[in-house]
């Protein structure tokens, strides 16, 4: 009789919980409490000039928690249709460029049911004429990137120095239709802030990188990294996808014309002035 | 004749540079004039931006001077002095942009009747060095922010503070490099400076012919006129010491009147000087046939003529 009992239980309670568990992974999906030790991201690191001309990018991976399947650092360059893998040597792997090269990275890996993927873009301004190491995927490989889901920045192919005070545009590239409706979120100098909506396109959204002091104080090739993500549901999977960027300080924010234009009269008539009461010799001509 | 021939060809090249960038023509970065790169769509880039920049000039680290990397700095050099040897001195007076627009001003000026204030062979001796040290600090600033850590906004400190900078883009509609800066103190600094010294110079030039010439870094090519086949010379028994020469010079060179030679050498003398910008006006000015002469190799490009002036002369 108990043993029925039991039976009974179990079969009412497991589509019930089931039917929930789609719900349950949405709920998962809509909050951002995964960043950091949840899940896999980026760090740029070092971006050093060799001496035969070449420019490497390294870069630190972080993984996230309980990952069952092994790295993968895939990348394509020039937008050319072959794809290049890098070995990852524990945590860091690093991409070298022998011209100016627009690379389009992408790292990805899965932890159970839930699929970490972070892609990026830079360019590196190599120039060299020792070619670069660089080992083509397999094909099976490489087929991923077809259908690999992923957050991108629009307009990252033809320009690459992101500024702070600028509105960037991501996006979302997927072969399904997520379950709940997407949001993504921003960590900045370790803050997590959500991104408004495009309004006229619910999978855009916008963000504009606040102004930051130290990038000020820093050169203008001096960068911080910012990583956009998010977390979709598909078919009992999760997906957590990220886009780390470079960020500069912002070229034009800071101009002031109007003191340009008081330094330039300045200098002009503080020196016409000096001229003029100067002069004692006629032009000869005259 | 010369003299209009000349202002031909600055127009055509001032139009060369500016423009040409827009009908596909691209020639290096290594210019021997002021081809400015702060102006869009130009033909080409003045060779000191290079030399100030990393990897083809001195903003790069003391290992890859000694090594094979150091061929992306000797190229653009190289580059340059392909350039510049055919034509020496001609490249200011014949093709710069720059020099043109301070002929406008000239020019303007010379409608309104304003006098030209004079420089003296002092005040002109005392600034000859600022040019020599000005390239001394734009070789060694780039050679700090890459070894010794200086700031990065150090970067490129020549053009930061180049009256062309500025002046130049007008000529496409841009006027966004009349601003300062208040990024950061090394930015306020820098930009108030170059709006300063575009005024000084602005004032300069409009009061001096060729003011900006005697500042200029591509003197430079001085330093290497003895590989040049281009030369600039005097027949020292010829010459009457009218002083014509110095008089119609636009940046009052002396040392072509007063070079008398030395005793054991021939009547001719070389008297292309650091200041000289191959405008030839000299030449045309001086009265007696063959006393100065300008030559490629040993052909007669142009030399001094009674008849060539007193033509000239009596058409004015």
């Amino acid at each position: 009789m108990l043993l029925d009992l039991w039976k009974y239980l179990i079969l009412i309670c497991v589509p019930v919980i089931g039917s929930f568990g789609p719900f349950l992974v949405e709920a998962r999906a809509a909050d951002h409490t995964f960043w950091n030790k949840d899940m896999l991201h980026l760090e740029f690191a070092q971006m050093k000039k060799h001496p035969n001309g070449q420019v490497s990018q390294t870069f630190i991976v972080h993984r996230p928690e309980n990952q069952t399947d092994k790295i993968s650092v895939l990348f394509q360059e020039n937008q050319r249709p072959e794809v290049y893998t890098v070995p990852l040597d524990q945590n860091t792997f690093s991409i070298f460029a022998d011209k100016p090269s627009s690379i389009r990275l992408f790292v990805f890996t899965r932890a159970g049911q839930t699929h970490h993927v972070v892609h990026t873009d830079m360019v590196l301004f190599g120039k060299s004429r020792s070619l670069a190491l660089r080992t083509l995927a397999k094909p099976s490989e490489a087929a991923v990137l077809k259908t690999l889901p992923h957050i991108f920045l629009v307009g990252s192919e033809s320009y690459y120095w992101h500024q702070t005070g600028i509105p960037l545009t991501f996006s979302l590239k997927t072969q399904f239709h997520p379950l709940h409706p997407v949001r993504f979120h921003v960590a900045d100098n370790h803050q997590i802030k959500p991104l408004a909506a495009d309004t006229l396109n619910p999978l855009q959204f916008v963000y504009t990188p606040s102004h930051d002091k130290q990038l000020r104080q820093a050169g203008s090739t001096a960068v911080k990294h910012n990583t956009v993500f998010t977390c979709l549901a598909h078919d009992k999977k999760l997906y957590h996808l990220a886009y780390t960027f470079q960020l500069h300080r912002s070229r034009h924010a800071f101009e002031n014309y109007t003191a340009g234009a008081i330094a330039l009269a300045g200098g002009f008539l503080v020196f016409a002035g000096w001229v003029i009461k100067k002069r004692k010799t006629p032009w000869w001509k005259e | 004749m010369v003299e209009r021939i000349r202002l031909f060809s600055q127009h055509v090249f001032f139009i060369v540079f500016m423009y040409g960038g827009r009908f596909g023509i691209h020639l290096g970065s290594a210019l021997p004039c002021f081809s400015c790169p702060f102006v869009q769509g130009c033909a080409g880039h003045c060779y000191l931006m290079a030399l100030q920049r990393t990897h083809v000039g001195f903003q790069t680290a003391f290992e890859v001077f000694f090594s094979s990397a150091f061929v992306h700095v000797l190229w653009p050099f190289a580059l340059f002095l392909i350039l510049f040897l055919p034509l020496s001195k001609l490249w200011c007076a014949w093709l710069c942009p720059f020099c043109l627009f301070q002929d406008w001003i000239t020019l303007i000026r010379k409608r309104l009747h304003i006098r030209e204030f004079s420089m003296s062979r002092q005040v002109r001796n005392r600034l000859k060095p600022v040019k020599y040290i000005l390239l001394a600090l734009l070789i060694l600033i780039p050679l700090a922010i890459a070894n010794l850590g200086l700031h990065p906004d150090w970067g490129l400190p020549f053009c930061q503070i180049c009256p062309a900078r500025p002046i130049l883009p007008l000529f496409t509609g841009n006027v966004s490099n009349f601003h300062i800066d208040m990024t950061n103190s090394v930015t306020i600094g820098f930009t108030a400076t170059a709006m300063i010294l575009t005024g000084v110079f602005l004032a300069g030039i409009f009061f001096k012919e060729r003011f900006f010439c005697v500042f200029c870094l591509l003197a430079l090519m001085h330093l290497f006129k003895k590989l040049s086949p281009f030369r600039f010379e005097k027949n020292v028994h010829a010459c009457t010491g009218c002083g014509n020469c110095e008089q119609m010079c636009p940046v009052d060179i002396a040392d072509v009147h007063l070079e008398k030679g030395k005793n054991h050498m021939p009547g001719a003398v070389d008297v292309l000087t650091q200041d000289c910008l191959g405008c030839m006006n000299c030449v045309e000015s001086c009265p007696v046939d063959n006393a100065l002469v300008f030559k490629w190799f040993d052909f007669k490009i142009f030399s001094s003529s009674r008849q060539y002036m007193t033509r000239k002369w009596s058409s004015k």
